[in-house]
């Protein structure tokens, strides 16, 4: 995990300093720079000392809460603490959505597969995975908040200031990110319930006299589940970790992965490295979350290689 | 098709498994209609010399800020004094301006997405087209020679795997686009389409290779595995020769639906100005410049958005059908998205 996680932090590096084809220095002096100024840039932050000693003091000022941002010098961690409360409410509004929906349709799906409703709903789902954030987010920003006028042009009102501006702030983005991943999981729980349903111990169930309901929920159900709570974890892990960085950009949310585009678009090194950061942080967090509850949902985790095949 | 003549006197037709495929396929209505879809949206783009010249009469980046156009008969400004571009003539200016003209610069919004369109999905065919080959070649390598060759690529797709594909494709993108890619003797300028190109492509490769890595490690304990190194069969025959024709379905059906994948992560990238750049144009590039124009023009940024919509729901369901029909039974599943979540590879 640290490998991956030092990787990773190597991997940025390398993209902003060694991919362009210009000095950073020259960049932040900006056009019409006298080699004077570009110098003492140079020395203020480091860009003449070789590139594994830059990268050692960034590193440094990472864990000693010292990395600021080159232009203008504001501390990056300060600025992704501001933002996170942005970012967790999309997330988590969006993932409950996401969650319930895609569950419920898959169940439907499942239980009446190769019916019309399955069709018409996997047709959705399909749809759903198909239409990208920048579709979604101009058309609802346009019926909903120009032409119909209800919800407000969204900017992220906090929770501990107003919490119903904060719902009505964020219902569209919500939806809009829950789309996308409604489709999927719809589409995973279907599958994964088809596949389980054909089981023996199913039939096995059946054939003991269980209701049809005792089998779907205690069976069916939480086998299925297990593949999805992987899933999840991944999903929400990489939400939080900024990936909605569309939806905060085009919902003008003041989230981390804003945070984010605005650097990168700027060659501001400090504050992608602190995102990235912070993003694989949540990650590995919560993929250990997974993983605990793999144990708990699947006893063949729990009692390792002493159970059978 | 050979046929056997049977007992009772009838014939019987003997198909092989591409032509059942086949048929399964035609049977799919959904499929082929969505196949005929993606069809006419590559005609369309393709069509685009032929509108730019015969009927627009103008090019994708020709501006007309301060020319006026004849409708039914009346003189109107192609950009009104306010900045307002002029909307969809469809028909009525002799087919200029038929989807109108985008933003102050005055371009023809229906040629521009025509050229764009061009650009969309040629980034998508042939980031599809190195993706899979790449993915296809260290999937072989790394699940036939396991041990260090394994460790040592695997190990690489997990690292590039577990980035957040968006925000580094971006990072990556606006880098390159400043001052193009050096690699010894190749160098390729900062605005070339190459640049999205390998960007796409560095990060779609792990999604593709891990299944297939995992699928090529169990073929390679199958028997007839055994059998040829048995009959004295090199690595690269077993591989080539062996493995890969087993993968062919999986192969396609992730060919497919790694355009439709790609297009989508172009359109993204282009959007936040990390992918194309002026002056060519690609669907994102028009949503980028539509999106400022939301509110006195939606169609600008709503009409790039439902062709990339479009041509990814087509595929998506192509995807789907040729799966249904290549392996009925398939466990694989991969499902073109907007690179924020993970497909769900072959379950090995």
């Amino acid at each position: 995990m640290v490998a991956v996680l030092f990787a990773v932090s190597v991997i940025v590096f390398l993209i902003f300093n060694v991919v362009p084809n210009s000095n950073p220095a020259q960049r932040l002096a900006g056009k019409n720079a006298t080699p004077v100024l570009v110098k003492s840039i140079e020395e203020e932050w480091g860009f003449d000392e070789s590139l594994p000693q830059q990268y050692v003091t960034m590193m440094e000022k990472i864990f000693t809460g010292d990395l600021t941002s080159y232009k203008p010098r504001i501390p990056v961690d300060e600025q992704i603490f501001e933002r996170i409360p942005a970012t967790f409410s999309l997330s988590i509004g969006a993932a409950i959505i996401w969650l319930f929906f895609g569950l419920l349709l898959g169940y439907i799906s499942a239980i009446r597969a190769g019916g019309w409703l399955d069709r018409l709903l996997t047709g959705v789902a399909i749809a759903g995975v198909s239409i990208p954030v920048f579709l979604i987010a101009p058309v609802f920003l346009y019926l909903f908040t120009y032409k119909l006028e209800i919800f407000p042009n969204a900017q992220y009102v906090p929770f501990t200031e107003d919490p119903f501006e904060w719902v009505n702030h964020l219902i569209l983005p919500w939806i809009t990110l829950a789309i996308l991943s409604i489709g999927f999981y719809s589409r995973v729980l279907r599958s994964n319930m088809l596949d389980v349903m054909n089981e023996d111990y199913v039939r096995t169930a059946r054939a003991k006299g269980l209701s049809e309901r005792r089998v779907m929920t205690r069976h069916v159900l939480r086998n299925s589940l297990i593949p999805i709570v992987t899933l999840f974890g991944l999903d929400f892990g990489a939400t939080i970790a900024g990936t909605a960085l569309i939806t905060e950009f085009l919902y003008s949310l003041d989230g981390v992965g804003l945070y984010a585009i605005e650097a990168v678009q700027k060659f501001e090194l400090p504050p992608v490295m602190g995102v990235t950061i912070y993003g694989a942080f949540f990650v590995v967090f919560v993929n250990t979350l997974v993983d605990i509850a793999y144990a708990y949902l699947d006893p063949r985790v729990r009692l390792g290689e002493t159970a059978a095949s | 098709m050979a046929s056997e003549p049977q007992p009772d006197g009838t014939q019987a037709g003997e198909r092989g498994p591409w032509a059942l495929a086949l048929r399964r396929f035609l049977h799919n209505r959904l499929a082929v209609v969505f196949l005929g879809v993606f069809v006419l949206i590559v005609l369309f783009v393709l069509a685009a010399p032929l509108w730019a010249n015969h009927v627009a009469h103008t090019g994708p980046n020709k501006t007309h800020t301060l020319e006026k156009i004849t409708v039914d008969g009346e003189e109107v400004d192609v950009v009104n004094v306010e900045g307002r571009p002029i909307g969809p003539q469809f028909f009525a200016a002799d087919g200029k301006f038929f989807l109108g003209a985008d933003s102050r610069l005055g371009r023809d919004e229906m040629v521009r997405l025509m050229y764009g369109g061009r650009t969309s999905l040629l980034i998508g065919i042939t980031t599809a087209l190195i993706t899979t080959a790449l993915a296809v070649v260290l999937g072989l390598l790394a699940g036939y020679y396991r041990g260090w060759v394994d460790t040592v690529i695997a190990r690489t797709l997990d690292v590039l795997w577990s980035l957040p594909v968006l925000l580094f494709g971006i990072a990556l993108g606006v880098s390159l686009a400043v001052g193009g890619l050096k690699i010894g003797p190749i160098e390729v300028s900062g605005g070339s389409i190459w640049i999205p190109i390998f960007v796409i492509c560095i990060f779609t490769v792990p999604y593709i290779a891990r299944p297939i890595r995992g699928e090529v490690l169990a073929l390679s304990k199958k028997e007839f595995v055994e059998a040829a190194v048995a009959q004295g069969a090199g690595p690269l025959r077993i591989m080539f020769g062996e493995i890969l024709p087993n993968l062919a379905s999986t192969i396609i059906v992730f060919f497919t639906l790694t355009i439709a994948n790609n297009m989508l992560f172009e359109a993204a990238l282009s959007f936040l100005g990390a992918g194309v750049q002026p002056p060519n144009s690609s669907w994102g590039t028009l949503i980028t410049t539509g999106v400022e124009l939301l509110n006195t023009q939606p169609t600008l940024a709503i009409i790039p958005g439902t062709m990339i919509m479009l041509t990814v729901l087509a595929l998506n369901i192509v995807g789907d059908g040729l799966r249904d029909a290549l392996d009925p039974r398939s466990k694989v599943r991969l499902e073109a998205h907007a690179g924020m979540v993970e497909p769900k590879g072959a379950s090995v």
